[in-house]
């Protein structure tokens, strides 16, 4: 395992004010940091310092955090990225609220991605001494534990794969293709440990986010948090549905800035020696949202 | 970002303040105090191309052929300052009209008449 999860999504929001909002009260993150420019946010069940930095701006993508094991993994990580040809930005410890050493790099998607081995522990909401299995007081909204993956728009779909697993060391589970015989995806999902996908990549314009998740455990907590947007006016875009893809549990709605937020619940384990599950393209509305089976364009086009 | 299998829409639909008279136009719909030109739409039972409803994926993207709108917070990527301001391309989640008419068109599809609300509640009084 290279790259243990991923540990931040750097989020441009057009009004700090109203991100925070939704991002603590309806999302349920705890602000653990804050600066004139930026806010730092994390789920009650992570330990680390963040997942989420807000910063004002356009909306979309300003960088994800991997986190990886140890030092001597970045090392290899970033050989290997310069080795497939990415320019390399060193960054030092402090560089980034409460994140150590690590590297910056374009991928072939023109996202931003960032890697470290460290970053300032906070600790969860429970503790890690006899816990209770959910925090007494404090919960807000949907109350989400912890950030579960992000999706990506891409012109080269295979660019983008071929980076994740051979610098990353990433394993594909599933992918849409045109064909069967034809394995050059449209979509592909990846993992760097057990989740059914860390990342997900769809074809489109580079550079775009497509959603980030916040995992729940149950179908019911899907429902719970459905119930929460609904009470606070927060869009909703898609769902409470099922995904064919993953098999997970889904809703999809809005922040402030038109950033696309999803809860997500279930999927299965996945493991390197996984073979791949493959969609074809004639059966996308059912892999996407298993039960309305139709494809939405607005779905797969409206990002940010 | 336009969805396939639609085209520029040219239906035009009137958002007017409450108490205005507009005669002999069609399609006007009569707004409540601050509310955007979609929300409008969406209550009198119409829909109309849009997604995020934030400002930020640019689907509801609306021409002003006629009155002003101001709008709530939106990226600029959906909405450019130029766009606004020389083109009067607007986006119907975020524009209030602060004239008493103005007259819209959507960039990207139609504004469709879903059940008419008149109708519906009629029905309803029957029962």
């Amino acid at each position: 395992m290279t790259v243990l999860r991923l540990g931040y999504v750097h989020l441009a929001v057009t009004e700090l004010a109203s991100a925070h909002d939704h991002y603590t009260d309806v999302v349920g993150l705890a602000k653990s940091a804050e600066t004139p420019d930026q806010l730092y946010l994390k789920g009650w069940d992570e330990w680390d310092h963040h997942s989420l930095v807000l910063e004002r701006g356009d909306g979309g993508l300003l960088a994800m955090g991997w986190k990886v094991r140890d030092d001597d993994t970045l090392a290899k990580v970033e050989k290997a990225a310069q080795q497939f040809g990415a320019t390399v930005q060193r960054l030092s410890d402090g560089e980034r609220t409460a994140v150590g050493d690590g590297f910056r790099c374009v991928l072939p998607s023109g996202h931003v991605a960032e890697f470290y081995s460290e970053i300032e522990t906070v600790g969860t909401a429970v503790g890690n001494l006899n816990p209770d299995p959910w925090p007494r007081t404090g919960l807000r909204g949907v109350g989400a534990p912890r950030l579960a993956h992000l999706a990506l728009a891409a012109d080269d779909v295979a660019g983008l794969e071929r980076f994740m697993v051979e610098v990353c060391g990433f394993h594909v589970t599933e992918r849409v293709v045109a064909d069967p015989d034809n394995p050059d995806p449209i979509v592909s999902f990846m993992s760097c440990g057990e989740q059914a996908h860390d990342i997900a990549v769809q074809k489109g314009e580079n550079g775009r986010l497509h959603h980030i998740a916040y995992q729940v455990e149950s179908w019911n907590d899907v429902l719970h948090a459905a119930d929460v947007l609904s009470m606070n006016d927060v869009p909703i875009d898609i769902g409470p549905t099922r995904h064919g893809m993953t098999r997970g549990e889904t809703v999809y709605f809005f922040d402030p800035t038109g950033n696309r937020n999803e809860v997500f619940a279930g999927g299965y384990r996945s493991a390197p020696d996984m073979p791949c599950i493959t969609w074809t393209v004639d059966q996308l509305g059912r892999a996407i949202f298993y039960h309305d089976r139709k494809i939405s364009q607005n779905f797969l086009t409206a990002m940010t | 970002m336009i969805p396939q299998g639609s085209s520029p829409g040219d239906r035009r639909v009137i958002i007017a303040a409450p108490g205005e008279l507009v005669s002999g136009e069609r399609n006007v719909l009569i707004r409540r105090h601050d509310e955007v030109v979609l929300d409008t739409l969406l209550r009198l039972g119409w829909t109309a191309p849009y997604v995020c409803r934030r400002g930020g994926c640019g689907v509801c993207l609306i021409r002003l052929h006629r009155g002003e709108v101001r709008h709530g917070p939106h990226t600029e990527r959906a909405l450019s300052r130029r766009a606004e301001t020389e083109e009067r391309l607007g986006l119907a989640c975020r524009a209030i009209p602060v004239t008493s008419v103005v007259e819209i068109g959507f960039c990207r599809g139609d504004a469709e008449r879903q059940t008419p609300v008149s109708d519906f509640t009629r029905s309803k009084a029957r029962e």
